[in-house]
């Protein structure tokens, strides 16, 4: 199918806010423009076909990754808030040059394969699904066929909010003022999102959604009340997630972080003794990969709220 | 079921259950990590020799991951070249473990999140050496390449924390150049299964593909003049940290140029394209020898020296499509050899730094009379690494050099010899000052003397490698691309 | 031109711009921001080879790939993040230290 204008507009204002994001000389405008990036990503993943990613993109690449960015930002020392401008000399311009022949070549090597490429796995996707306990093609690729790969990128960010934790300030409650206005908006929002996490791990198994945006629903929850309720004396959100947040720390938080590496981890094993590694016997397939989602959505929800929060974090690393 | 098909069946529990599974816990219980981190090393370290006797017995084992073949699912399979580096991780994990029990002794305690880091790091590796899918190593390396750099971390400090990110920083550039890779690979052939595509692709994608995943895991080995990062992470970070980075985690990504260039690769593009390699790495024994002459610290030498011979193994790559068998084994060797070598080497310097107080080799007289064990750890740790004989690390170069001069490549002879000479001299220069009369202060031993003796079953294992040689070396071949006799395959 | 060619060529030039900015940017954050950049750019190549035409529902695989990766992108990126902010407190600079010195 040939590009229309809107394609052309659509990528190359990509490419185009690409460009002005990473050489633009206001750090802030660059984070801002990130966030837009993300967004228009979105968008380009909608007319691409593919409304998992759609989600997945706008509630973590531009969600997310933007309040990453932006909390980094906002705890930044004074000096490091100008941007320095380029690095320039002979090691720059060559690395420039041979970057542009990088991207000249593979254009080259893209517009070859645009004319012969095969079918790739969506055929055999679609001849199995029956078999893989889920409806959703994407979702049959994550939890199934390619389950192995999901797995281990629940270790990945396990590590992460390990390694996060790791330099201190994984508390809740980040001191920001706030009006009781937007506090009694977030009592709001909050159960909502709660809610539409819920309806998105059920919707995964057979429309876009799933464990990962569940997950990062859950977080932008955990975002919100922190952002929105200061600490209190103890360095504890005061108000409405303050039993929560009391209840989520230690020994929990660190079972609610690996819940969902160690169902997975722990089903992987267990089947090793019927089949082969992450063989799901014939008709436990749904049961199992619906375990193992609720459980990766609780997991991934904590992880990246402790993510953030390790960005943004109350208290200081190595000070009291 | 007999013993042997019951671990045919169970592999690939055996080398990630553990592991991960010890990991996990360990990051739930903190207090649970010692004893984790001691018995999960352990068991991984018996694991693989188990798996070592069951493939040099009953050949390369495979399996699906999922129930799924490929290309559908995750193909993972253990050959000769995959358990030898299974079982190298292995006893330097295993030796790490032990070794680390004394060293952190001084500091009171491994620091927090130490073992869940170690064990995560076993399982990434051991996965990436079974994986025989492009996407799935993908992930496998982000995993080896986060846990690595948060143990930099772990060795405290600005400094530390500065090569840490740089090499964070790195990694994730490497990654993502192989990952664009792997789309290419994927959107113009249909799958990313390693011997699916090796049997199907050819074209102009594969070729920048390959020059894709080929730049990336140049950034990742920290190759000449990729090698920016290498030394202050490796130099920087706890002893038993240093020792499974340096031996271990940048092997790990020549691994696996061995199994893009020899196992996908067309020999016609292989030719065209491993001289680059050739050049790289001849540059590299000689630019990492020439710093590791001039770095004042015992562990940034043993760091620059890492740099140096990772360039004998890049300069082999060029060599692999002709002389096959040969430099294929005499590559595994080396590997082997070194990195229980490198092992070793850290492990010794840090029971240097926890004994005398420094690792200035300026102030290292008289240091074989203070710690006689080490520096005979050093000395096992340089005949390998200079390659003398019997050792490993002798056995791999002349497998080497054997197939340089049956090829006529005089260039790499000339390099394999010049590179020895030159490990001799900066290895010569710390074992000088370790044997000179003098006195090295500092406190009293005592403190971290068990931490010596895995140091030396490391460094004593490369010396003896060499003697079991030709079983290695057959054992390399098994399930490989190349067949033959490893070390009569060559006339001399 | 294809829509396919379209947005995987977009992919390989943001990919391209991302790599180089890494190069040449010196504040950390505009490096963390570029891997980003490269990463989307990576992922748009991927799924630009994975489109099926009018409308159709793109391959499944590259999208479950693509979905692995954001996952693996928003880790590093905070771990990225933490350990540039703290080193940032520490010198006081958000840039990496000239690693010339060392020896």
């Amino acid at each position: 199918m040939t590009a229309s204008a809107l394609d052309f507009v659509l990528a190359g204002g990509l490419v185009a806010l690409g460009a002005v994001l990473l050489f633009s000389h206001d750090l802030f405008r660059s984070l801002v423009l990130f966030v837009v990036y993300g967004l228009l990503m979105a968008v380009v993943w909608v007319r691409l076909g593919a409304p998992d990613l759609a989600l997945a993109e706008a509630a973590v690449g531009a969600g997310v990754t933007g309040a990453l960015m932006l909390a980094a930002w906002h705890r930044l020392p004074a000096a490091g808030r100008r941007a320095e401008g380029v690095v320039s000399g002979p090691w720059a311009l060559l690395s420039g040059v041979a970057l542009a022949g990088v991207a000249a070549a593979l254009i080259g090597v893209l517009a070859g394969l645009d004319a012969q490429r095969e079918g790739g796995l969506q055929q055999q996707v679609l001849a199995r699904l029956p078999e893989s306990g889920v409806e959703s093609p994407v979702t049959a690729v994550l939890l199934n066929f390619r389950g192995y790969d999901t797995f281990l990128e629940l270790g990945v960010l396990l590590l992460a909010a390990l390694l996060v934790r790791l330099g201190g300030g994984a508390d809740f409650g980040l001191g920001a003022k706030s009006s009781s206005v937007l506090r009694g908006l977030a009592d709001w929002l909050a159960p909502l999102l709660v809610l539409t996490a819920g309806y998105l791990l059920w919707r995964g198994g057979h429309a876009p959604g799933g464990a990962f945006q569940a997950g990062a629903l859950l977080a932008g929850a955990g975002i919100l009340l922190a952002l929105v309720y200061p600490p209190g004396a103890d360095g504890r959100p005061a108000g409405g997630p303050r039993a929560f947040a009391r209840w989520t720390q230690g020994l929990r938080l660190r079972g609610l972080l690996s819940a969902g590496f160690l169902v997975f981890l722990g089903v992987a094993l267990a089947l090793l003794v019927g089949g082969n590694l992450l063989q799901y016997p014939a008709g436990w397939a749904g049961a199992l990969i619906l375990l193992i989602e609720a459980a990766a959505a609780l997991s991934i929800g904590a992880a990246l709220l402790v993510l953030f929060m390790g960005v943004a974090g109350g208290r200081e690393a190595g000070a009291p | 079921m007999n013993p042997g098909d019951w671990l045919a069946h169970w592999w690939p529990g055996l080398l990630l259950g553990p592991a991960l599974l010890g990991g996990a816990l360990a990051f739930v219980w903190p207090r649970l990590g010692f004893a984790l981190g001691q018995g999960v090393a352990l068991l991984n370290a018996l694991a693989a020799v188990l798996l070592v006797w069951r493939v040099a017995v009953g050949g390369p084992l495979a399996h699906a991951a999922g129930g799924w073949p490929a290309p559908l699912g995750i193909g993972l399979r253990l050959d000769g070249l995959a358990v030898l580096m299974v079982l190298a991780a292995a006893l330097v994990a295993w030796a790490g473990a032990l070794n680390a029990r004394s060293y952190f002794r001084a500091h009171g305690q491994a620091p927090e999140g130490f073992w869940p880091l170690w064990l995560f790091l076993m399982a990434a590796l051991n996965g990436l050496f079974i994986s025989a899918d492009l996407f799935n190593l993908y992930v496998m390396l982000e995993l080896t390449g986060l846990a690595a750099v948060g143990l930099v971390v772990l060795g405290g400090g600005t400094d530390s924390l500065a090569a840490a990110l740089r090499y964070l920083l790195v990694g994730l550039g490497g990654s993502l150049c192989y990952l664009l890779g792997v789309g290419l690979m994927y959107g113009a052939y249909g799958t990313v299964d390693l011997p699916l595509l090796a049997s199907q692709a050819s074209g102009p994608a594969l070729g920048a593909a390959l020059a894709l995943m080929t730049a990336g895991l140049f950034f990742k080995a920290g190759i000449f003049p990729f090698h920016f990062w290498l030394p202050p992470a490796h130099g920087g970070a706890p002893a038993p940290v240093s020792a499974m980075l340096s031996a271990l985690v940048v092997e790990a990504a020549f691994y696996l140029l061995m199994r893009l260039w020899l196992e996908l690769a067309p020999l016609s593009l292989a030719e065209l394209a491993l001289p680059v390699s050739g050049v790289l790495g001849s540059a590299a024994v000689v630019w990492g020898a020439v710093n590791a002459l001039r770095a004042e610290r015992l562990k940034l030498m043993i760091a620059y020296s890492t740099v140096s011979q990772l360039g004998y193994l890049f300069l082999a790559l060029p060599l692999m499509p002709l002389a096959g068998a040969a430099i294929w084994s005499g590559a595994a060797l080396l590997v082997l050899s070194h990195a229980l070598a490198k092992g070793a080497l850290f492990l010794g310097a840090g029971t240097v730094l926890n004994v005398v107080g420094h690792d200035r080799i300026r102030g290292l007289n008289g240091l074989a009379q203070r710690l006689p064990l080490t520096v005979a750890v050093f000395v096992l740790a340089a005949v390998s690494l200079i390659g003398l004989p019997p050792s490993g690390g002798f056995l791999a170069k002349w497998l080497l050099l054997n197939g340089a001069i049956a090829q006529g490549q005089w260039w790499a002879v000339a390099v394999l010899l010049v590179g020895s000479v030159l490990a001799g001299a900066y290895m010569f220069r710390v074992l000088g000052r370790c044997f000179t009369y003098g006195h090295t202060g500092g406190r009293e031993p005592g403190v971290a003397l068990a931490a010596q003796w895995p140091a030396f079953g490391l460094a004593a294992a490369a010396v003896a490698l060499g003697l079991a040689g030709s079983w290695v070396g057959a054992l390399a071949l098994a399930g490989s691309p190349f067949e033959g006799d490893a070390l009569l395959g060559v006339a001399p | 031109m294809t829509l396919s060619l379209l947005y995987a060529s977009a992919g390989v030039l943001l990919f391209c711009l991302g790599l180089f900015a890494l190069a040449v940017r010196p504040h950390l954050l505009h490096k963390i921001l570029a891997l980003n950049v490269a990463g989307a750019g990576a992922f748009l190549v991927y799924l630009g080879l994975a489109y099926r035409g009018g409308g159709a529902a793109a391959d499944p695989a590259p999208q479950a790939m693509v979905l692995t990766g954001i996952v693996v992108a928003v880790s590093t990126t905070a771990l990225a993040l933490a350990l540039a902010l703290r080193l940032g407190r520490a010198t006081g600079r958000m840039e990496l230290p000239d690693g010339s010195a060392d020896r």
